[in-house]
């Protein structure tokens, strides 16, 4: 019984799209999270007959075949890049960018990860690194006597220093830009790897084109819409459900063939 | 002696290919531009003896199926790349054979080499069959009805749309694609909707009902069977008694 196994496909698709929408729900105040959506294509095809065979040597033709579908398959699982919700902070080291883009970080291992988290802290020499104390690049030290600091759009990190009347210059942020983000790879911690699916990162200023401004005392939240969430969630309990039926009907149908002496 | 047992045989083995066809719809109740399938049915008659006047027997068979082609639920995704047709056409895509096959299903994403592909990695196919490419860069992706794609207020591109004469000559080929033997003629009442994606069109009451309706006929079918076998046994049992 065919049918029996492609039930069992089913299940195990909505399973893995309640995954993704519970990912998504847990998430949902997570700053600089993006969305997932889970896509699905159907399973190869049995061809019985194919439309278009001839059933006679006079040359008439099958109008329709007979193409017995095998279940269904998760094929991707597709990341939404759409802006989060700008929330203020007022947080010094708070940055969030509006508009494309993503902060660089450096990780442990010497590469280079992406992300739109700007919670920034300072570390103890000074740096500016995220909240697992990864440093961004390009790498900003701020002078332990500043009295201030400030970020401005185009990601100019200036420090107001004492007896000083003109801001200090201490450095430059720069975003990077993908042709294709929803090709990144996700490394957890809202950080995301390039691949070769998301195509080589593009550096670039803020504010100039094709990349977002900087915003000081902002943080962009996740772009999960609860509701959608919800709806989502439900469609996908319904349809996980409508699989077990197809499940238990095929069983009862082999169940009926058993009983036959 | 056994055609009553054949008949129900011919029943039961087209109700299993039914219940492929329910599980397969049903397990893709979520698959974007997924097109619901149907059984046909045949009769087949066959003459129960050939020498004699006697009734034919008249069998079933599956000849074929026939795809559901109402438009599946449009969903707003706000995606650039997800796109939904508003008509009867179907979305040319460069299969990995090198034969240009057919979709409705529009989440499309760009690959490394910005190219326009299915979410499989299949390239979008434009007129003649050569890749879309979007600017390294683009700011602005806008897709027009008629499947034009700007970027940044410059045409890069085209979506091929295509209409069949007849949709049931297209064979599936899973992966949302569908292969056809005729080309197929540039769409005319077809449009393409950018951001929006269609869903599958199958009815998940529809399917319900067919999946019960299977199951009683098939057990019904069963105890046809089981009776005859019966009246079978009963008949050589009675013979038996008669010799003895």
């Amino acid at each position: 019984m065919r049918s029996l196994d492609i039930g069992a496909t089913g299940m195990l698709a909505q399973q893995m799209n309640v995954d993704t929408i519970s990912n998504n729900i847990a998430n949902m105040t997570t700053t600089g999270f993006k969305k997932q959506r889970l896509e699905f294509k159907d399973l190869m095809y049995q061809h019985l007959s194919r439309p278009g065979a001839t059933s006679s040597t006079a040359g008439t033709v099958i109008p329709a075949g007979l193409s017995l579908g095998l279940g269904v398959k998760p094929s991707a699982t597709y990341r939404s890049h759409e802006q989060g919700t700008l929330q203020i902070t007022d947080g010094d080291m708070d940055l969030a960018i509006n508009g494309r883009g993503f902060f660089q970080i450096e990780l442990p291992s010497g590469e280079t990860a992406y992300t739109r988290a700007g919670s920034f802290q300072m570390n103890q020499d000074g740096e500016i690194v995220t909240s697992e104390g990864y440093r961004l690049l390009p790498g900003i030290t701020v002078p332990s006597d500043a009295v201030y600091v400030e970020v401005n759009t185009q990601g100019e990190v200036l420090a107001k220093m004492p007896a000083q009347v003109a801001m200090q210059n201490l450095g430059q942020i720069e975003l990077a830009n993908f042709v294709n983000p929803a090709g990144l790879e996700s490394v957890g911690d809202t950080m995301f790897m390039e691949t070769e699916a998301s195509g080589a990162a593009i550096a670039g200023i803020p504010g100039e084109t094709n990349f977002g401004t900087i915003k000081q005392g902002v943080l962009e939240q996740s772009n999960v819409d609860s509701v959608k969430e919800i709806t989502l969630l439900i469609t996908a309990q319904r349809a996980y459900e409508m699989n077990s039926n197809v499940i238990s009907t095929s069983d009862e149908m082999m169940d009926t063939v058993n009983q036959l002496r | 002696m056994e055609n009553s047992l054949y008949v129900g045989l011919s029943r039961q083995l087209v109700l299993d290919h039914a219940m492929t066809l329910v599980a397969n719809n049903v397990a893709n109740v979520n698959t974007a531009g997924y097109r619901a399938q149907n059984p046909m049915f045949e009769e087949y008659i066959a003459k129960s003896s050939s020498y004699t006047n006697q009734d034919s027997l008249s069998m079933v068979y599956d000849m074929g199926q026939y795809d559901t082609t109402s438009p599946g639920s449009i969903s707003v995704t706000g995606g650039t790349y997800d796109i939904a047709l508003n008509g009867p056409g179907f979305i040319e895509v460069m299969s990995p054979s090198g034969t240009i096959q057919y979709t409705r299903g529009g989440d499309f994403t760009i690959n490394s080499n910005s190219e326009l592909v299915t979410s499989d990695g299949f390239r979008v196919s434009g007129p003649g069959g050569n890749p879309i490419a979007i600017p390294a860069g683009a700011n602005d992706v806008v897709i027009t009805h008629d499947g034009d794609i700007s970027a940044d207020g410059n045409i890069v591109g085209r979506i091929s749309v295509v209409e069949f004469d007849n949709i049931q000559s297209l064979t599936p080929e899973g992966n949302g694609l569908y292969s056809s033997k005729d080309a197929g003629r540039a769409a005319t009442e077809t449009i393409v909707k950018q951001g929006y994606l269609e869903g599958s069109n199958v009815n998940p009451v529809q399917e319900m009902t067919r999946m019960i309706d299977i199951l009683r006929t098939y057990q019904s079918t069963m105890r046809m069977i089981n009776n005859e076998h019966e009246r079978q046994v009963n008949a050589i049992k009675k013979i038996g008694e008669k010799t003895s």
